[in-house]
């Protein structure tokens, strides 16, 4: 649902021609959510959908019909990947199988987006965003536990993150082995099949936490990863994070504090000392916080040499001086939502901020594509249109 | 034989942003190698993490004070595709391997630096790790409960970087493949994080809404959380999105009398009153373990899934027949590593060698690669350039 067009998207920005293949009537499931542009439903005016689907050219096409499944194998001819999130058994029923596929095309790469994966007991089993994010481990370990919030924890359930974290997490992780596939088949290796369980691109992008229960180590759960000096702290106006590692960062803490004279006591000195007074120094940095905003912690903090910063909020992010100097927003202009602020990419190349383009109107390539690249009449298209077929 | 065949590395990244997607690019069969100094080590070297960050890679040794270890460097970089960094910005300049300098060498090189800010505004100058930016990016708000405090992203942090890291080569290395041009790719940490957000940060720029934590709920579903069943800190996560579902929700559960009840009749109604709603299926769900919600529930059609915890993630019948990790040898030491996902039909992900020890291949690389002779080597080594 949001993780395969995110796939999308994320070529779309770098230049790449998506075409995105849209059920006739309606289109996207995505142009039916909240919320929308001024609060007023309209197939254009989705949130989630104008940020999903930028740079895309649209099509409408009704593919579980056999004569728009044909016209699809048509236009996957001429494709170097094709992107796809049906349940496996709708693609097996469809004909939509890599297989069928590479014949038609033995340089397509085809990317199968599903909450379990294409083989194995649960492969048909149903998944929604928050479902597939706590497949994947990394659920139960959210929120993460920290001295303000541990008592208790437990009692409340795990959740997930944010509204779709996940679910760009895992369009991020389909769009790494789908970009080396298609780096393989412009090589001359020919194309391939990329079966992306969402499930298992979650664990993988968990490796590390994973890692240290596979070598023996304790299960995690949401409380067994505190940081035990720091962390999220409350001051004057929000909240900070202190997160140090070196020597250095907690000389710089000390610093920020006006070198107090607990810092100088003998288990102050060493890192293994400290953890154990973890609570005390914990208590310390409370009682000094509430004075300040938590923009004079994060330059005071910095100043004297600690790793802390800030934790903004939306608009603080929006209107922050960071992003402004970055160009991390850009101007897209939308024929029905107008232009408006997008965020971009993290990346730039060669200094430039990737260049976006609006997401597509439903049907809004038709003729294009139908016409231009598939050499379709205009009686043909009609008769398509009437059919239901696009 | 991986996708990535063929493409060679030159990765000075360090700790686990650059590091992790060098591994994802290595396990793709790429040729990394990974230059490091025991003048100043990674952070992760000596540490439980390093194996599984850094395996499937090569490791040289260069003194990056020595002029001479700046000569190899270039040469390496002659002879490589991409040059990865995530040091503080100006450290690579500082070395006289920036990216004109670079250039110079090769002119179609592709360099990709990863740094909190991308080398420019005010956050450039901060020092940190993956949770301070975290909390800069907005999406720390976005995570936790409704009447809770902003949550803390740790470890998944430094990879969701790193993942964005990966995106961002693999798409220069395309673009490469088919014009022949190189580029320098700058990356920021902390948009890396806020495009997480993307969506709500839209919502904010279009709408002025200003979203935040709110669990697990949704603004269109109900039930929609995780609920609490047999067995201690234990949960399964459902989730219902029709009205079809919700008939065959309750009658999988035998259809007790307070599913009747008009509170829940209809969607925006079980929206309304979800707090009633999600205690009563808890009544039900405490009674039964998450994977047996989930056997119950799903052959109705219902979107159900354990909220799974390490041994029953890797241990349950599904997981087990697809495979997620594989056994590395390294030395008399056998260890379990996760595998990227994604299963590749032809070019399978690469995962046969664990991390290796530092300088573990200069013989490869400065003898192989840069066609130096054992004795160049040997006195390279006693100049103290291969530290």
């Amino acid at each position: 649902m949001v993780a395969g067009p995110y796939c999308g998207k994320l070529l779309a920005d770098m230049g790449a021609d998506v075409v995105k293949v849209e059920a006739p009537l309606g289109g996207d499931v995505a142009r039916r959510q909240a919320p929308f542009l001024n609060s007023l439903p309209h197939q254009d005016g989705s949130v989630l959908f104008l940020h999903l689907n930028t740079s895309k050219r649209g099509i409408q096409l009704d593919y579980t019909n056999p004569l728009g499944l044909g016209i699809l194998k048509e236009l996957v001819k001429d494709a170097d990947v094709l992107v796809e999130d049906n349940p496996p058994e709708v693609s097996d029923r469809l004909g939509l199988r890599y297989e069928a596929l590479t014949e038609l095309n033995p340089k397509l790469v085809v990317t199968s987006v599903t909450p379990f994966g294409q083989s194995g007991p649960y492969k048909d089993h149903k998944a929604y965003p928050l479902n597939s994010f706590h497949a994947g481990g990394e659920g139960y370990l959210t929120p993460l536990a920290n001295p303000l919030s541990v008592n208790g924890m437990l009692e409340r359930p795990p959740t997930k993150q944010g509204r779709f974290v996940g679910e760009y997490e895992i369009g991020m992780l389909a769009a790494i082995p789908t970009l080396a596939a298609l780096f393989h088949s412009r090589a001359g290796g020919g194309g391939q099949h990329v079966d992306l369980s969402k499930q298992e691109a979650l664990i993988g992008l968990n490796f590390l936490e994973m890692a240290f229960w596979l070598i023996g180590g304790p299960v995690p759960t949401r409380t067994t990863r505190m940081m035990d000096i720091g962390g999220i702290m409350p001051c004057k106006d929000g909240f900070v994070e202190f997160c140090l590692h070196e020597e250095h960062q907690w000389k710089g803490l000390v610093r920020m504090l006006g070198d107090p004279a607990w810092a100088e006591e003998e288990w102050a000195q060493k890192p293994a000392t400290r953890a154990e007074h973890s609570g005390e120094i914990n208590g310390h940095l409370r009682e000094w916080l509430p004075q300040y905003t938590k923009a004079e912690v994060m330059e005071l903090g910095q100043q004297a040499g600690t790793t802390v910063a800030q934790y903004n909020e939306i608009p603080e992010v929006v209107e922050s001086e960071q992003m402004r100097v970055r160009d991390y927003f850009v101007d897209v202009t939308h024929p029905v939502a107008g232009t408006r602020k997008y965020p971009s990419a993290a990346y730039r190349f060669d200094g430039r901020p990737l260049a976006l383009k609006p997401a597509p109107l439903l049907g809004q390539h038709n003729e294009e594509i139908y016409r231009g690249i598939l050499g379709f009449s205009l009686e043909e298209l009609g008769q398509m249109r009437e059919l239901g077929v696009i | 034989m991986g996708a990535l065949s063929g493409v060679r590395i030159a990765d000075f990244s360090w700790a686990l942003a650059g590091p992790s997607a060098t591994m994802m690019i290595a396990s793709l069969g790429a040729e990394v190698i990974k230059i490091e100094s025991r003048t100043r080590l990674d952070v992760t070297r000596h540490g439980p993490t390093f194996d599984a960050t850094n395996r499937q890679k090569l490791a040289v040794t260069l003194n990056m004070r020595h002029p001479k270890a700046i000569e190899l460097a270039k040469e390496l970089v002659r002879k490589s595709d991409a040059v990865v960094e995530n040091f503080r910005p100006g450290v690579m300049d500082g070395f006289g391997l920036g990216y004109e300098s670079l250039r110079e060498v090769k002119r179609d090189i592709i360099m990709l630096s990863c740094s909190i800010a991308g080398g420019a505004g005010p956050y450039a100058r901060y020092a940190g790790y993956a949770p301070l930016f975290v909390a800069l990016s907005g999406l720390g708000q976005l995570v936790g409960y409704e009447d809770g405090p902003p949550t803390e992203i740790r470890i998944a942090a430094d990879i969701i970087v790193g993942m964005t890291n990966a995106v961002a080569l693999l798409g220069a290395l395309v673009h490469h493949q088919e014009t022949g041009e190189g580029t320098h790719i700058d990356i920021s940490a902390v948009e890396a994080l806020a495009s997480m957000g993307g969506d709500s940060l839209l919502d904010y720029t279009m709408n002025g809404r200003v979203q935040r934590r709110l669990g697990n709920d949704d603004s269109a579903m109900a039930p929609h959380n995780c609920y609490g069943c047999a067995g201690e800190d234990s949960w399964v996560s459902i989730a219902i999105g029709t009205e079809e579902e919700w008939q065959a929700f309750i009658r999988a559960i035998g259809a007790p009398a307070w599913t009747a009840d008009p509170r829940f009749a209809h969607g925006l109604a079980r929206i309304r009153h979800r707090a009633e709603l999600d205690e009563l299926i808890t009544k039900w769900t405490g009674e039964r373990t998450p994977q047996q919600v989930m056997e119950l529930l799903q052959p109705a059609g219902v979107a159900a899934v354990p909220s799974y915890k390490a041994p029953d993630l890797f241990g349950n019948p599904h997981i087990r027949e697809r495979g997620v990790t594989k056994k590395l040898q390294k030395g008399e030491q056998a260890m379990e590593v996760v595998m990227p996902g994604g299963k590749l039909s032809k070019t399978p992900y690469v995962i046969d060698r664990p991390g290796a020890q530092m300088g573990e291949h200069n013989g490869y690389v400065l003898g192989t690669v840069l066609g130096l002779s054992e004795q160049e080597i040997r006195d390279l080594e006693e100049q103290g350039v291969l530290e």
